[in-house]
């Protein structure tokens, strides 16, 4: 509760004091203290520099500062407030097709919203085709024993209802271990040597490892596998704001992109990780079908 | 040829027609006829999407095929039997007739069938989410059909985009699908799906104004005239387009339609997907109530859907597993055969290792004895050669005796045992090399003809004899006596002249005195005459008169003798006081005597007459 006035607070510093509109944060997804930690005391258009502050995946924040900057850079200056919701209906977003909510704070597969397009606004891409990637995460005590594993024998858990990532890993030679459960269920099934691995946005360290609660995750190298999909914000058509929300979004977005801010955010961060550049990318054809006439 | 390609077939009908009594009257026909009858039966019941009536002749339509050697039909009958199977689950049937169809497809050698057996497989595995193996198994289809460009070859890409597009690869589908468009042609049939299947895709990405211009591309005359799958399909891609662009009552409404003509048993996957549309379409319409009761529906659809899906997927485990227990046999089998060959093949090596070396025994064996069979044919050979020299040895020596025996004969006179004329000639020159000094005496039978005339033959025979007696009596090693024809013997004598004369002396004695008897006992009177000459006839000139000069001299002197006396004797020699002789001496020696150039010496006591 004192994060969110804090954040409140600071959106009312950081725009113009005018009545502030809501986006809808989904409750399990809350990380308002990392947010205000990576702010560090900056306003939210003087964010120039993405580097993170802290361990753990900075895609959600990055996100969360360039909405409200491609809003405010389009013309939207009325300030923000980041509702947080409970995730209630089968839809994550169904408010927001119902016009109750406005938009959501974070980016959606587009292949989520297939069915809602005649209800929802979407962005043009934050994430374009083949920038988002991720790396097959292995128990560190159990490195030496997939590291001489094929693919073909290496067996990943994934859930079968983030559909992109199952997509991205049908398409790919390893063998698909599927688990409708919690991330860190799945996490612990790595740790516990139940499954070989499981794939997790690369981490920002240099090692790329991800530490979780004592436990100690590695990427196997060389080896990483895209998700064949582009990511958006979403505003609602039924919301009577809407339509006028996604034209300042739109234009905001566009001046960011032209700028290289959204690029630049992405790669700051470590979500684009110059540190796996090389990698082989495991399912590339997904993205790049190979032409044979 | 008849063609049919029966994969193109989507939409099967579940009701079967009562043909077959019909099918019993045609029997009466020829066997193509009922091929003809029954492919013509078959093309229709595939028209009218007839599997149960299908499955009824179709064993009569692959017996009749094998039967007319219509290869082509024989594949397509398990094809389709393979099709009708899968359609209604039985995998591990459907598996095992396309294998069949596959491995008759390649014993025929028949590539268009090999392409098209591997579309099958490619479809069965598309079927069973074994999306690796049917793109390898479309792989081999589309090598076959890549140079062609041709409408198949748009089938097999599309092929290839409906399993991409299964497997979540909308791109690859994209790609695959691009290239089916691009060289789909004349086929309505290939030409719809492809479109449809494009659209999807497109749909998919999220692309609806690109998805709405690939429906619009769809022949419309042909919707309804197409299979209810493709057809389905293509309304299911329609409403998805109108969902996707906020039209969701016209969604609604496409779909409705569609899920209301179609059988709830029918095309689950695709009815569920048009439920779903559905609920989703009056959720945002916040016709919550219908969008609850089709998200029901298509939750049922969906678990019946699923059930059927898990139900399929254990007996593709088990047809796999049957079909890797199969194949695990048919490797042990092989190996086991292997494993045998290789034996027999060791044992075959190790007989012909065996036969070689009794054939190498043999070879020894036969050289050994032929070897030996030479020798001793060479001993036998020499052995007989020796002996053949020997009786060649013996023989020359027989030979040579005969020869010494023939020349003796040849040389002797068989009544007296002398040495004839022939004799002479031959040993002459032997003899005048031998001895310096020689006298040749001429010794005649005085009256002989008288004698055989009076006596006979015989008698003058045996006078011959006895008389050649008294002469062998005087004769010396170193002489020769001769018989020299008739009644003459010539005595060559290595006596000196004077010697000889008293010999002579002796001879006509000795004759003369000798009791000669005739046959009849009767006593006779013999006498001979005697003319001889000496060699050299002169001394200091040897070589003025050959011995046969001396013969005739001596000849002169018994004609001398037998002139004047007979019985007597006449010597003829050279006064060496003539210094010269001529050779007319020999035929003039009467006169030569008158000269006094030859000297004559004899036992005859008067003037000797010389005219």
């Amino acid at each position: 509760m004192r994060c969110f006035l804090c954040l409140l607070l600071l959106c009312f510093n950081g725009v113009k004091a005018e009545s502030a509109f809501a986006i809808d944060v989904v409750h399990s997804e809350n990380f308002d203290k990392r947010y205000l930690s990576f702010l560090n005391g900056r306003e939210v258009m003087e964010v120039d520099s993405f580097y993170p502050t802290t361990n753990g995946t900075h895609l959600e924040i990055i996100e969360r500062i360039l909405l409200q900057q491609a809003l405010y850079l389009g013309g939207e200056t009325r300030p923000v407030t980041f509702r947080s919701k409970p995730q209630a209906s089968a839809s994550e977003f169904d408010a927001i097709i119902d016009g109750k909510s406005l938009m959501l704070a974070r980016t959606v597969w587009h292949d989520e919203l297939l069915d809602f397009k005649g209800s929802l606004y979407i962005s043009e891409p934050i994430i374009n085709l083949g920038e988002y990637q991720a790396g097959l995460f292995v128990s560190v005590n159990n490195k030496k024993e997939t590291d001489n594993l094929k693919l073909s024998d290496l067996t990943v858990v994934v859930n079968p209802r983030w559909r992109v990532d199952w997509l991205a890993l049908s398409n790919s030679p390893i063998t698909m271990i599927s688990h409708i459960g919690k991330w860190e269920d799945m996490l612990a099934m790595v740790d516990a040597h139940i499954v070989d691995a499981m794939m997790i946005n690369f981490s920002v360290g240099e090692e790329l490892e991800l530490n979780y609660e004592g436990k100690h995750f590695t990427p196997i190298k060389n080896v990483k596998v895209v998700l064949p999909d582009t990511r958006h914000f979403i505003v609602s058509k039924t919301h009577p704001e809407g339509k006028k929300v996604i034209a300042a979004l739109e234009k905001g977005l566009k001046i960011l992109r032209h700028r290289g801010v959204i690029t630049k955010a992405l790669k700051q961060s470590g979500f684009i990780n110059e540190a796996t550049s090389g990698w082989q990318i495991i399912n590339q054809q997904m993205i790049a079908p190979k032409i044979n006439d | 040829m008849i063609k049919v390609y029966l994969f193109l077939i989507i939409a099967m009908s579940f009701f079967s027609g009562s043909v077959y009594s019909q099918t019993e009257q045609e029997l009466g026909y020829g066997s193509q006829e009922k091929l003809e009858f029954y492919y013509k039966k078959l093309k229709k019941d595939i028209a009218a999407d007839d599997n149960f009536s299908i499955m009824q002749y179709l064993p009569q339509l692959r017996t009749l095929a094998v039967s007319q050697k219509s290869n082509d039909i024989e594949i397509e009958t398990y094809l389709l039997e393979a099709k009708i199977k899968r359609r209604y689950g039985s995998y591990e049937q459907g598996l095992k007739l396309n294998y069949q169809a596959l491995s008759l497809a390649k014993s025929y050698n028949n590539e268009i069938y090999i392409a098209w057996a591997y579309l099958h497989l490619a479809n069965l595995q598309l079927e069973l989410d074994k999306f690796s193996s049917a793109l390898e198994y479309l792989q081999n289809a589309i090598d076959f059909y890549e140079k062609e460009q041709s409408d198949y070859t748009a089938l097999m890409y599309l092929w290839q985009s409906k399993i991409y597009l299964a497997m979540g690869s909308y791109y690859q589908a994209l790609e695959s699908s691009k290239k089916a468009l691009n060289l789909v042609n004349s086929n309505a049939k290939i030409h719809f799906d492809v479109s449809v299947n494009h659209a999807t895709i497109l749909l998919k990405l999220g692309k609806d104004v690109a998805a709405d211009t690939a429906l619009k591309n769809v022949d419309s005359s042909f919707i309804d005239s197409a299979p209810g799958q493709m057809k389905l399909q293509y309304y299911l891609a329609l409403a998805n387009l109108n969902l996707q662009k906020g039209n969701f009552l016209q969604a609604t409404k496409i779909a409705v339609k569609q899920l209301n003509q179609n059988p709830n048993t029918r095309f689950l996957e695709e009815r569920a997907q048009l439920q779903y549309l559905v609920a989703m379409a009056y959720r945002q319409l916040k016709q919550y109530k219908l969008a609850y009761e089709y998200l029901a529906l298509h939750t049922f659809s969906k678990k019946t859907f699923n059930l059927q899906r898990r139900n399929n997927k254990l007996l593709q485990l088990e047809a796999h597993y049957n079909f890797d227990i199969q194949s695990q046999k048919l490797q042990v089998l092989s190996k086991d055969n292997a494993l045998k060959e290789q034996r027999l093949l060791q044992q075959e090596q190790l007989f012909e290792n065996h036969k070689l070396e009794q054939q190498k025994w043999i070879l020894a064996v036969v050289l050994f004895f032929g070897a030996m069979g030479f020798i001793y044919w060479r001993w036998q050979n020499q052995r007989y050669l020796v002996k053949l020299q020997k009786r060649v040895d013996e023989r020359t020596a027989e030979l040579a005796k005969s020869n010494e025996r023939l020349k003796a004969f040849s040389f002797t006179d068989s009544l007296t045992r002398l040495n004839n004329r022939h004799y002479l000639y031959n040993a002459i020159n032997s003899v005048l090399e031998k001895q310096s000094n020689l006298v040749f005496a001429l010794i005649d039978i005085d009256h002989f003809k008288k004698i055989n005339d009076t006596y006979g033959h015989n008698v003058g025979d045996q006078v011959l004899e006895q008389f050649s007696s008294i002469l062998k009596k005087y004769r010396t090693s170193e002489d020769l006596l001769i018989r020299w024809g008739g009644e003459e013997f010539l005595f060559i004598s290595s006596n000196k002249y004077h010697d000889s004369a008293k010999m002579f002396e002796q001879i006509r004695q000795e004759v003369s005195a000798h009791p000669f008897v005739s046959l009849s006992g009767e006593k006779l009177t013999i006498t001979c005459s005697i003319g001889f000459a000496n060699y050299p006839f002169v001394k200091d000139s040897p070589q003025d008169f050959s011995w046969e000069q001396v013969v005739e001299l001596a000849d002169g002197g018994l004609y001398l003798a037998k002139e004047n006396q007979r019985n007597a004797w006449v010597g003829l020699s050279a006064n060496e006081n003539v210094l010269t002789w001529d050779k007319d001496a020999i035929n003039n020696y009467r006169e030569y005597i008158q000269r006094g150039h030859l000297i004559v010496k004899t036992n005859i006591k008067t003037n000797i007459s010389i005219l």
